[in-house]
């Protein structure tokens, strides 16, 4: 837009141009074009008062599923200048928001002509919910360009404080058929050991990572010859423990950004997270190589913990897994079933049959294959025949024996299909 | 408004070769040629300016050497013009169509832009269209101004100011102006 000032330029020159042809001519109709760009000039000065906008934004719902739509009302009033107006709402491109939304309907940026009168528009527009994350929306900005150039274009933005919360999409499972509810018969462990803690006094050992802090006993500490941090250790309750191990390595992104094993991944811990709740476990995730964790707990609020974690999970473009210390301790506490959710490949599958290995416990492994995704996207109609999985037997031999794979090809089986297949074997084994 | 800026601009800048016609058929020729190929050669690269530009120089040239001091120095008329007072006024037109021609350059640079951006291509077009309205509005008002102007001063004439004062008093008063329109676009 700075080439409006090039004819305010233009202008400036022609007067002086004119009067010198003036001179030379001795003509008196020179006095025209030496007057008409000076009264544009003088008229474009007179316009140059610079413009009040304001501009307010109005979001529909600020929790949602992955999917679903969220509403915009863009208002704009503007009062005085002359010139147009170029306004773009949320989400900038480059943001992050950007990312997790697309326009379905009506546009963020516009272009508005500001006359003498005042202007007051108002747009709507409509967004769709492509990724799980808390996105916050930033601001709207605009830019402003005087009729005639004569300043500079004025850039200013509003900052919007309101976030909304994108929840990834979940099968709500009703009912497992009797497997997933913990046998009762004799259990391999007194159920004392499993569940939270109770208030009942067990003794008083030394600290290890992962020991709730309200625990430690400072008096036992400052006797301590040692200078050892001293805990107390109480009574558990009797609940299975089931601990998710959530895989955020590079391959976790191998399809789009809306369908990768990562967002299948987090959809199917949710929906399987809801169902172990729901018959009275002990749920805890961990991620790998590094990422939130949440201790392991019952209840529905464990639940929103859980969903409070993985909303803002992202893959990370590190190789290797380094595992939290505590979660050893734990695993050696509750001795729970423990559920890997990743995507094996030649690259990670050595690392994750060393940590498999380590591990005191069963595990069950949800290798989420994104091969029929990434095909989706370059052939139609391709035939769930499990070819995706021929080519991950290899693969799988290097998986220690005290874990069980279970491939899941999203594009062919649902959600619940796997949770009825996983829950085979978290019933048998706890 | 895009059709119209476009008319304006390659129509134009041919009236004052027209008025030259009469007087001389063949400079008029040669002039009104050499500036419409040049504005159809603007109208392919997008520069319309340049019709504009070439007609304000050729005009000029011819002004100034077929009346005051030049010929006057070398005794003879380079160029005839038959009705001086029509041709020197009618420049005050190219001067129109060279703004109008930025207007359609810069119609269709931002156009351009703002559709390849995710802009409503239809919106774009509405509020660029109301821009160059009232452009040419403001730009029609100051041509009437200037004409009302012409006419005041050749009612009521000042025969104690000469050419030379008149442009000293000019010079200052534009300088003035000039520094302050500098000054603003700066300070803005």
């Amino acid at each position: 837009m700075r080439d409006a000032s090039k004819i305010i330029i233009i202008l400036a020159l022609l007067p002086m141009i004119m009067a010198v042809m003036a001179m030379l001519t001795v003509s008196k109709p020179y006095v025209i074009p030496v007057l008409f760009p000076l009264i544009i000039i003088i008229i474009a000065l007179g316009l140059s008062g610079k413009p009040m906008i304001r501009l307010s934004l109005g979001i529909s719902k600020d929790v949602m599923y992955v999917g679903d739509e969220l509403n915009i009302e863009l208002n704009v009033h503007v009062h005085g200048g002359i010139g147009l107006l170029v306004i773009r709402a949320p989400p900038s491109p480059g943001s992050l928001m950007a990312e997790g939304f697309e326009v379905t309907s009506g546009n963020n940026v516009h272009v508005i002509f500001k006359g003498f009168s005042d202007v007051s528009r108002r747009f709507e527009y409509t967004l769709r919910a492509v990724r799980r994350g808390i996105y916050r929306l930033d601001s709207a900005e605009y830019t402003y360009y005087h009729v005639f150039g004569i300043h500079e274009p004025i850039k200013g933005s509003i900052s919007l404080e309101k976030a909304i919360q994108v929840i990834p999409r979940i099968k709500i499972v009703r009912r497992v058929l009797g497997i997933v509810k913990p046998r009762q018969g004799l259990p391999r462990y007194p159920p004392s050991r499993l569940g939270p803690y109770s208030t009942e006094f067990k003794s008083v050992r030394n600290y290890v990572p992962g020991d709730p802090y309200k625990f430690i006993n400072w008096k036992a500490t400052a006797r301590s010859t040692g200078n050892n941090l001293m805990v107390n250790e109480y009574e558990r309750e009797g609940l299975r423990t089931a601990i998710i191990l959530l895989d955020t390595g590079w391959w976790m992104r191998y399809g789009t950004s809306e369908e990768n094993p990562l967002e299948y991944g987090i959809s199917f811990i949710l929906s399987l997270g809801r169902v172990l709740l729901r018959y009275g476990y002990n749920i805890g995730l961990w991620t790998m190589p590094m990422g939130p964790r949440v201790m392991p707990s019952s209840g529905m609020t464990q639940y929103y913990r859980l969903l409070g974690a993985l909303i803002s999970v992202r893959s990370l473009p590190i190789k290797g897994y380094a595992m939290d210390v505590s979660l050893y301790r734990v695993i050696r506490d509750t001795n729970p079933v423990l559920i890997a959710v990743t995507n094996i490949n030649k690259e990670s599958v050595g690392r994750l049959g060393e940590i498999i290995s380590r591990l005191p416990t069963r595990a069950l492994v949800i290798d989420v294959a994104p091969d029929t995704i990434l095909m989706r996207s370059m052939l139609r109609n391709i035939p769930c025949n499990q070819w995706v999985i021929r080519d991950r037997r290899r693969l799988y031999g290097v998986i220690p024996r005290n874990a069980k794979v279970i491939t899941w090809d999203p594009v062919c089986e649902g959600i619940g299909s796997v949770i009825a297949r996983a829950s085979t074997y978290i019933g048998r084994w706890l | 408004m895009k059709q119209i800026l476009a008319i304006l601009s390659l129509a134009l800048p041919l009236i004052p070769p027209i008025i030259l016609l009469p007087s001389n058929v063949l400079l008029g020729s040669i002039v009104i040629i050499l500036t419409a190929s040049l504005g159809l050669v603007g109208l392919l690269m997008n520069r319309l300016a340049i019709e504009s530009w070439a007609s304000l120089i050729l005009s000029l040239i011819i002004s100034i050497v077929s009346q005051g001091y030049i010929p006057y120095i070398l005794h003879t008329l380079l160029a005839q013009i038959w009705d001086p007072a029509l041709f020197n006024g009618s420049i005050v037109v190219i001067e129109y169509s060279l703004v109008s021609s930025q207007l359609y350059e810069n119609y269709v640079k931002y156009m351009r832009e703002l559709s390849s951006r995710g802009y409503d291509k239809t919106e774009v077009n509405n509020a660029l269209d109301n821009l160059v309205k009232w452009i040419m509005a403001l730009l029609t008002m100051a041509l009437a101004i200037s004409l009302a102007f012409y006419y005041v001063i050749t009612m009521v004439t000042i025969p104690l100011v000469d050419p030379f004062t008149a442009l000293v008093v000019f010079a200052v008063t534009y300088i003035v102006i000039s520094r302050y329109v500098v000054m603003r676009i700066k300070s803005s």
